[in-house]
């Protein structure tokens, strides 16, 4: 049977798609405190709500539509809050949800996949410091490992390479790869220890299709110490780990993640190191190479 | 005259031809007789895994497994050993009126041949638009080009993920002035235009009833039951000026007279209690999924007993 047609883009807009649209901007807009905007824009939006939506026995249009507001907001901002709950403590939860709902008005989903919203709040901290001022830095090194914990939990893992292999790959012949679950950090604040710490007694994270208001409960502000470290956050089996990495070994995954193969990528890492580290790095490659085999934290494309 | 006229013997024996000829299984469910089922929920995955419980099926939220690895992965893998699963999603949004992202759907198929489910389920509603998501399930407006609109986008991904469709009605909240037709006039319109199933879900039924002031029973009464291949049954709270559906309560007397209503006229039906929030242990959701076997056993006997007579 063939394939049904896509149904084509409309051209023009008709009364049901205008509602829907209208419909979304109200749902977009942020609350004020726990209720709907009065307004939008010059108009009052109990007069729009009054326009497309029929009111109940019970509730009046702006009523109704303050439940789906509501809705989006509080399911909009558990999510958030869910899944960076190191920048909740830096930041308490005023400021929190301030840069939430600014991040949220400038980064609506645009995917079916809800786990995937707080994919820019770490560039979206880093290009508006002001929000979490003055723990701007604080807050979007937490970001990023938060955002990497969170893709380490479901990205691919592929085998990595039998040890058989290590001649021809060390030797330019096969290509290696890093595992989609892993990511690379150097930093200025010990975020692991800090974030290991900080979700010890969290609740499990859970999310439903109905969003009510929650009362949404934060331990103490607490902020991570500084510490100039490199941090791999990736995943062994299914459960996710936090592996304070090396300044040679860091150098050395960066590039690969970029694409290169090893041997540019042992270039890279040699330019970047100083005397007493370039030595060590020729010395330690082939045990770096077991370890990071052991971890599965490498894999060949071609395999 | 209308089946509630009619003597029981007259009734029972109408309703044994239809049930014979359609329901369960049909074309809409892929052919399964599956039982009484419980949503798959992270909670329960320990227990379920090590204590293996005698349970007929599952249902999954499909969005929480089209993810490339991981731990979900590894838990649907082991159920999928033990158990049937159908797959439910939240994000088709048929009544949405941007194209369909190919991805997306793709993401959709590649589960769909893992799971091996039956048929795949998901809501009359709409929930994005220009591109951004709301995550809702927000109603539709009930026209004749939105009848259409999503009828054919029903078919489009039935045909993509070649799998038959059932569409869920949902709770709602409100109702839009340039609505044509009642709920079930365009449940029922989409439902033939599309030539696609209905997940009945009958707590969604009585929220919006109390929430928009209709008959429930008037809406099983008149929407196509051949047509329907499960039924969903659910606890929802009450806010005093109405009602929401929250999926955090045992089911209500009121939903179960739904229930009993619906299997006397389908009869006996693939059928999943949701409980997606305070959710208890497995045996205490399992216990009271399996309550649903006392409306169809009241049903079923009551039919044995008029046949014989």
């Amino acid at each position: 049977m063939p394939l049904a047609k896509q149904p084509p883009a409309k051209k023009e807009i008709d009364a049901t798609e205008a509602a829907l649209k209208l419909m979304a901007d109200l749902l977009f807009k942020p609350l004020d405190g726990n209720d709907m905007q009065s307004r939008h824009g010059r108009f009052s939006t109990a007069k729009i709500a009054e326009s497309f939506i029929k009111p109940s026995k019970t509730l009046s249009s702006f009523e109704r539509l303050e439940i789906y507001n509501r809705q989006y907001w509080y399911r909009m901002l558990d999510c958030i809050w869910e899944d960076f709950p190191g920048v909740l403590a830096i930041l308490g939860k005023d400021k929190f949800v301030q840069l939430a709902e600014a991040y949220l008005v400038a980064f609506p989903s645009n995917t079916f996949a809800l786990q995937d919203l707080g994919e820019n709040l770490p560039a979206f901290i880093k290009d508006n410091p002001h929000l979490s001022a003055p723990f701007s830095r604080m807050a979007y090194e937490t970001a990023l490992v938060e955002w990497a914990d969170i893709k380490a939990l479901t990205a691919a893992a592929y085998d990595p390479p039998l040890p058989e292999f290590a001649p021809k790959i060390l030797s330019g012949q096969m290509q290696l790869k890093l595992q989609p679950h892993l990511s690379l950090f150097s930093l200025h604040y010990a975020i692991d220890d800090f974030l290991v710490e900080y979700k010890k007694d969290l609740p499990l994270h859970l999310v439903s299709n109905a969003a009510i208001e929650k009362t949404r409960t934060s331990k103490k502000r607490t902020t991570p110490n500084p510490k100039r470290n490199y941090l791999m956050v990736h995943r062994i089996g299914s459960d996710v780990y936090f592996t304070p990495a090396s300044r040679s070994e860091y150098y050395t995954l960066t590039p690969l993640l970029a694409g290169t193969t090893l041997e540019e990528a042992c270039a890279y890492a040699y330019s970047r190191l100083r005397g007493c580290e370039r030595q060590a790095l020729a010395e330690s490659l082939n045990q770096s190479f077991t370890e990071w085999t052991r971890k599965k934290l490498l894999y060949c494309p071609e395999l | 005259m209308p089946a509630e006229q009619k003597s029981a013997g007259t009734f029972f024996m109408d309703r044994y031809f239809f049930w014979n000829d359609l329901v369960p299984p049909n074309r809409f469910n892929g052919m399964t007789d599956l039982g009484i089922g419980i949503g798959l929920r992270i909670p329960h995955y320990e227990h379920i895994l090590t204590k293996k419980p005698k349970l007929d099926w599952f249902e999954i939220i499909s969005e929480n497994y089209m993810i490339d690895g991981g731990r979900p992965l590894e838990v649907l893998d082991a159920v999928l050993a033990d158990y049937p699963v159908v797959q439910h999603g939240v994000s088709l949004y048929f009544g949405s009126t941007d194209p369909y992202d190919r991805t997306h759907l793709k993401k959709l198929k590649a589960l769909v041949n893992r799971t091996k489910t039956p048929f795949v389920t998901d809501h009359l509603c709409w929930g994005s638009t220009d591109g951004r998501f709301t995550h809702d399930l927000l109603p539709i407006p009930y026209t004749s080009k939105a009848v259409k609109n999503t009828a054919e986008r029903i078919k489009y991904v039935r045909d993509f993920i070649e799998k038959p469709i059932c569409v869920e009605n949902i709770s709602s909240y409100l109702e839009f002035n340039i609505s044509e037709l009642t709920e079930w006039q365009f449940l029922s319109e989409v439902a033939e235009q599309a030539d696609c199933g209905i997940l009945l879900d009958v707590n969604n039924v009585f929220v919006a009833a109390s929430n928009h002031g209709f008959d429930p029973f008037e809406y099983l009464d008149k929407i196509p039951h051949e047509r329907i291949g499960q039924i969903h049954i659910a606890g929802h709270t009450d806010m005093e000026t109405y009602k929401l559906d929250t999926h955090d309560h045992p089911v209500c007397d009121s939903v179960w007279s739904l229930y009993e209503r619906t299997i006397e006229l389908i009869g006996p039906t693939n059928t999943l209690l949701e409980w997606d929030d305070n959710i208890p242990s497995f045996d205490e959701v399992h216990k009271e999924a399996l309550k649903a076997n006392i409306y169809i056993r009241r049903i079923t006997d009551a039919f044995s007993k008029a046949t014989a007579s």
